[in-house]
Formats: structure tokens, sequence, C-alpha cells
């Protein structure tokens, strides 16, 4: 199993630090793990200029570490973001990922659940785990962020998210290792 | 003396449609605001001047976010924009002047404007953490297509009406400082074609630009790096 994992290196909180320590110590032990840790120095921002689909097909012409994500996502199991909360949101260096995220796809359109989304120009996508944190997060966030990894789900065509929210180490705690006895409950069911 | 702000959210380098959505906006206000100000979201990363213009957005009546749908959210660009005003607002702005309003024009790719829901939620978050006053925001669908087709098809042509209603809505409120009159404070407004035909000519959209770069219809489909 190939797992990709996508840390939001630019946060210095405390809970960031348990956070991403916390991910590492318990799920490196995993073999064929690709990290990742995203920041707003090394990936530009996209600027939509669609030369993804029609010039250079399937790849950004901004030569980043986005074009490794996206190598390693599509050739992923799982991929695991650990994303600050924003609003709601994912944070910017990790919605950085996400906007690059954009090759992967067709241009061409197709119907989904009675909504228009794009045709998938690979045959398989990964699993998705949101490990979501912030020391204050609101209802209205927590929906918020829900409503939006099940947007994306339909766009990439793939089951909706499992996501967990963590505000403080207890909760980042659990939910780590929630993911870990999943993996390896996983694990023995593939052997 | 009223001030108005517009925050463009497009990334792009050339034309896009939040600033025809801005440009169309400003002309409905009239000189109902006296004092017009856009940033383009992108490049205020990288100016110096930054602190001077938060202090000119914070100073305003309204800030209107104009911005594509990325990923069903924000684009990474306006996120780090929006973030830091907060964060500029939160550490400097002591300041008992009333809280500017902030409405949100979201357009997106696909003739669905709804799908522009969490974006706009992401906004209303945002205006609740920071402190501004969550006026509402619009969702508009296939903002290509809006865009690159304007001058055979104006605003006011019947197959943009609902976008145009949307508009003229949101137009009023902004004069009057007022919140959205609709549920949860957003409108949504498509453009008058069935989802079938905007699958039919979006996919026929795309082959002649690629054609222009060498791409052939095959070579849209390749695979790079599958393993
Ligand atoms: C990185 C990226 C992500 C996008 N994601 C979506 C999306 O999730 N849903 C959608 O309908 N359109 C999506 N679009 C299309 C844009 O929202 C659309 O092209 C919009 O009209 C651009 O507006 P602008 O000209 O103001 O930049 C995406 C485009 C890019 C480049």
């Amino acid at each position: 199993m190939h797992i990709t994992i996508l840390q939001d290196g630019s946060i210095q909180s405390s809970l960031a630090n348990t956070m991403n320590t916390l991910v590492y110590n318990e799920l490196s032990t995993f073999k064929n793990i690709s990290w990742y840790t995203a920041s707003k120095e090394d990936i530009k921002p996209c600027i939509g200029c669609f030369n993804c689909w029609i010039k250079t097909p399937g790849k950004c012409i901004m030569k980043d570490i986005t074009a490794s994500i996206n190598k390693d996502f599509i050739n992923s199991d799982l991929v695991i973001y650990v994303t600050p909360l924003v609003y709601g949101s994912y944070s910017p260096a990790i919605k950085r990922t996400l906007d690059h995220l954009v090759p992967i796809l067709l241009p061409f359109f197709k119907k989904i659940k009675n909504e228009v989304h794009h045709k998938q120009r690979y045959p398989k996508r990964p699993k998705l785990i949101m490990l979501a944190y912030n020391e204050h997060i609101t209802d209205n966030e927590k929906e918020t962020f829900i409503s939006l990894t099940k947007a994306n789900a339909l766009n990439l065509d793939i089951p909706y998210p499992e996501v967990y929210f963590c505000t403080n180490e207890n909760e980042s705690t659990q939910a780590v290792n929630h993911i870990k006895n999943q993996l390896i409950q996983n694990l023995k069911e593939v052997k | 003396m009223r001030k108005i702000a517009f925050i463009n959210g497009s990334p792009k380098t050339g034309e896009n449609c939040s600033l025809y959505l801005i440009d169309h906006i400003s002309k409905e206000l009239g000189d109902s605001f006296q004092e017009k100000l856009t940033v383009n979201a992108l490049k205020l990363l990288s100016t110096s001047h930054i602190e001077q213009t938060f202090e000119t957005l914070l100073s305003s009546d309204a800030i209107i976010v104009v911005f594509p749908l990325y990923v069903d959210s924000l684009p990474s660009n306006l996120l780090e924009v929006l973030e830091n005003l907060d964060l500029y607002k939160k550490t400097r702005f002591f300041s008992n002047s009333p809280m500017p309003c902030l409405y949100g024009i979201a357009n997106c790719g696909f003739i669905d404007s709804f799908q522009n829901i969490n974006a706009l939620r992401i906004l209303e978050n945002y205006s609740l953490s920071a402190g501004f006053k969550w006026c509402g925001g619009i969702g508009i669908g296939s903002g290509e297509m809006l865009r690159s087709t304007k001058d055979q098809m104006p605003m006011t042509s019947k197959i943009n009406e609902p976008i145009y209603k949307a508009l003229c809505t949101l137009t009023a409120h902004i004069k009057e400082l007022e919140e959205l009159p609709s549920k949860d404070k957003m409108i949504f407004g498509n453009q008058k074609f069935s989802q079938r035909l905007f699958i039919l000519m979006g996919n026929l959209g795309w082959t002649k630009p690629a054609k222009a770069n060498g791409i052939t219809k095959r070579m849209l489909f390749a695979k790079p790096d599958l393993q």
C-alpha cells in the first residue's frame, strides 16, 4: 500500500508541532510512505492558465514540489492531508498543493449526481483522509469543511473522505491512533 | 465620504471573469461610493506596502471579495491575503470605527452556480472570525463562458438573466450597506441553458486552443507519471 502524507510546514503553533510530530512518530513505521511538507516558500500559487490541460496535458508548467506530489497522488492508495483548519478551509499552503492538483483531471466534462464535473485523467484515485486541526474550531467551520471535502470527492470521483477535527493534543493523539489502527487492520486484510 | 474596496481573487495574469464582474458592479454602483479601490490579491502578496493597503481596506464601508472557485473553495492566493488581513486586523487595528460590510462574489467554471456554496460559507466563517459584517454573497456559474462571450452575450442578454438579476440584487444591497434578503444571505445564478448543452459546448471548446499549442485531441488524454 502506497501512502502519501502532506503536512503544512508554515504554521508555527504548538498544536501544529504536536500534530506533525505525532503523525510522523506514529505513521512513519509503515512502509512505502511519501512525505511532503508544504510551504508557501516552495510552492507558487496556481495562476489559472490551464496550460496543464492544453499545453503540457497532465503537468503544470511551473516546476516545483507539486509535480512530485501529483505523481505520488495518482500512484497512491491513500493520501492523508494534515492541515490547519482555516475558516472551514484547508490552510493556504495545503491549498496551494490542491490548486495544483487540477492537471490530474481532464478538461472534459461529465455529469455526476446531477452536477457537472470533470472527467478523470487517471483510472485510479486514492482514498483521502483529512486531519484538520486548530485550537479553535466552530461548528460552522466543521460543517463547511465536511461539505467542502465531499465536494472535492465528487470532483475526484472518489468516496467521501474521512475527516478528523483536532483542537488539542488529546484529540490529535486519538485521531492519529485511530488512523494507525485502521491502517494495521487494512494491511492484515490485504495479506 | 463613503468608501468601497474590491478584492480581486483571480490569480490570472490576463482577462478574468472576476474583473469583468467588478467592472460591472462598479458601473452599476454609480456614484454611491465616492472612493473606490480594487486590489489584486496575487499582486498584494508580493507588494511591499501591504500594510497601507490593509489600512485602506479596513477603513472602507464595504469590502467586496470577488473570486473564481478553485477546488470548491477560495484560490490559495486569496485565502492567504484574507488570512493576513485578519492577522493584521487582530494585532494592529485598534479603532472604534464600524466593521466594514463584507460581500462575496464567487464564479465557477461549471454551469452549476450552487457549487460555489462552500466558498461563500468559508467567507462567512472568515467574516465572523476576522470581525467583518457578513452581508452575504452570490454564486455565479459558467464564469469562463460568461466572460469569453461578453461581447456576443452581454450581461443584460436573455441567457444571462439569472446572473444579471443576482448582480442587481447584490448591487442594490451594497448601496444601502444591507444584508442580502435571501436564505442564508446567498443567491445563485446560472446562465439559462441546460447542463447537457453546457457539457457539449465545453467539451468542444478545448481542442482548438490545444491545437494552437500543437496538442492533438489524443494528446489531451495523456497520463504522465502513471506507474
Ligand atoms: C486550479 C483551479 C481549480 C478550479 N476549481 C474549480 C471547481 O472546483 N469548480 C468549478 O466549477 N470550477 C473550477 N475552476 C474553474 C474556475 O472557477 C473558472 O475558470 C472561473 O470562471 C475563473 O474565474 P476568473 O476568470 O475570475 O479567474 C477551477 C480552475 C482552476 C484553475
